[in-house]
């Protein structure tokens, strides 16, 4: 257990250190948010929008915190790749949906910046129209959105772990999600059948969960059901990842052809 | 005489070709068609429906948003493919014989970024098919001469910008946070999501300077048929462009002969 703790610990450390040096990881958490605040921002200023304020700060912030793990957490498994260390991963001791789990994990606590980047820009854009209405149920929506999202990249990574597309990927799949996500604007206004693959992400329940909290009214049971299936989308992310990651680690040693995909 | 000059004239214009297309084919030699279509069509694609059903949820015209976002993703191409053509060139321990051979380093240079113009234009087709298929963009009114003129400039201007970032990476600055700086300006000051008049005073300043901001503005008043004011804009925009050609030029010109008094082009 001290064993296991000390990796995680020492990955986390390791992980934030080198991450937070690569320029693209600083544009990322950096400027996303900028764009897509100022610009929901100055679309629906003027337009008679529900939520306006939530969709400002959240469409900064999440969108930041999404680009965030997907650019960085698929990166993560390139550069193992290129840099050669998968096998000498695959190889030692410690598992490997321990290592990534870690390095995820750093890469959420970091995409924090993002949000707080979000929420002091639209401080000044919004001025006193600014307000959090339930300020606790924000920490803990955003707890559990951080959760639930690291839980899906876990699985994303492991999906590219085989796969020689990561690269293309990990730029490819940020905006499909942008879109289905209910970051910037609600899935409502979506086709029946993208709100029917919304429904499969966490990103969406964990959206709706912090919108709520921007809401003058008393936290409803609504409220409480979607923080319940932002957790139990995470959970159920975390059980996916953590049977095909043993899985494969197996299937990768038996065949030998981790470094091949 | 006459006719030797335009042999070597042809024989230029025919080197200089192939120069951009062996470039733009070493540049994308990784892609493999599935890749092509994930990062040039759909990838693209989303961003514009990202934009799209912003606006749409804000009750605005989809069009201004598909249009807008379309325009702005040619500058992909032009500042990304550009700024790093002479990156790369550093990277692969190149940099030094093109600055060597006869050929005027530049010209290279302005030979390999061609075609990052015309491939900045794929994204626009289809942002404008999908405009049309899925959205309310509407071509009745559209003079396709005057379109292409505008995007064809528009495309340019921005590769001219990202290749006098790319010369400014030779001086030693990290292009990277320059480019995706620059960028995320384009993306905001630019009037690709919201006209430029909703900005601040000052900040509509640096809007004027930008490439893409009179580009976008001419292929708006396309759309709307109103052509009055095109040329004059898109004259703009080509002049926007020719002096970001100029300022790449001359950091080009000082880090060359930097380089070739110190000898630390590849050390910088």
């Amino acid at each position: 257990m001290r064993a296991t703790t000390n990796v995680i610990r020492s990955t986390i450390q390791v992980h934030m250190k080198n991450t937070l040096a690569r320029p693209m990881f600083q544009i990322v958490l950096v400027f996303q948010p900028f764009v897509i605040a100022t610009t929901t921002y100055m679309v629906y200023r003027d337009a008679n929008v529900d939520d306006f304020v939530a969709f400002v700060v959240l469409g900064g912030g999440l969108s930041g915190i999404w680009s965030a793990m997907t650019f960085s957490s698929l990166g993560d498994i390139n550069r193992e790749r290129w840099f050669g260390t998968l096998n000498p991963m695959l190889a030692s001791p410690t598992s490997l949906l321990l290592v990534f789990a870690a390095k995820i994990t750093a890469n959420a606590l970091l995409s924090l910046l993002s949000m707080g980047i979000a929420i002091v820009y639209s401080l000044i854009l919004l001025g006193s129209n600014f307000a959090i209405a339930h300020g606790l149920a924000f920490v803990g929506a955003l707890g559990l959105f951080l959760f639930s999202t690291s839980a899906f990249a876990l699985c994303l990574s492991l999906v590219f772990l085989l796969s020689r597309t990561t690269q293309v990927m990990q730029n490819f799949i940020e905006a499909p999600l942008l879109v289905i996500g209910g970051m910037a604007f609600p899935v409502s206004i979506l086709p029946g059948w993208a709100q029917a693959i919304s429904a499969l992400l966490p990103i969406r329940w964990g959206s709706e969960t912090l919108r709520l909290t921007f809401d003058p009214a008393p936290l409803s049971t609504h409220w409480w059901t979607v923080a319940g299936l932002t957790l139990l989308s995470g959970v159920v992310y975390l059980g996916l990842a953590t049977f095909f990651f043993r899985r494969l680690e197996h299937r990768v040693r038996y065949l030998g052809n981790l470094e091949l995909a | 005489m006459m006719r030797g000059r335009i042999v070597i004239f042809r024989n230029d214009l025919r080197l200089f070709g192939r120069q951009s297309l062996f470039s733009y084919r070493a540049l994308v030699s990784w892609l493999n068609p599935r890749d092509y279509v994930l990062m040039r069509v759909l990838e693209p694609a989303f961003q514009i429906i990202f934009f799209a059903l912003l606006g749409d949820f804000a009750g605005r015209p989809t069009s201004y948003f598909v249009v807008g976002n379309a325009v702005r993703l040619a500058s992909v191409s032009g500042i990304y493919g550009c700024a790093t053509v002479m990156g790369s060139e550093r990277r692969s321990g190149t940099l030094q014989a093109i600055i060597a051979s006869a050929t005027p380093a530049w010209q290279t240079f302005i030979a390999r970024s061609t075609m990052q113009i015309v491939d900045g234009l794929a994204p626009v087709i289809i942002g404008f098919a999908l405009g049309g298929l899925f959205f309310d963009v509407d071509f009745g009114q559209v003079n396709w001469f005057w379109l292409a003129a505008a995007l064809l400039v528009t495309s340019a201007a921005m590769s001219a910008l990202g290749t006098s970032i790319g010369a400014l990476g030779l001086i030693g600055t990290d292009i990277n946070m320059v480019m995706n700086f620059v960028y995320a300006v384009l993306m905001v000051l630019c009037g690709v999501n919201f006209p430029v008049n909703q900005l601040p005073g000052a900040v509509q300043v640096i809007s004027q300077l930008l490439p893409l901001t009179h580009g976008l503005q001419a292929v708006r008043h396309i759309f709307d048929g109103s052509l009055a004011d095109v040329p004059g804009l898109i004259a703009v925009e080509a002049g926007i462009g020719a002096t970001y050609l100029v300022a790449g030029y001359t950091a080009f010109r000082v880090a060359e002969h930097k380089a070739r008094v110190l000898g630390t082009l590849d050390l910088v």
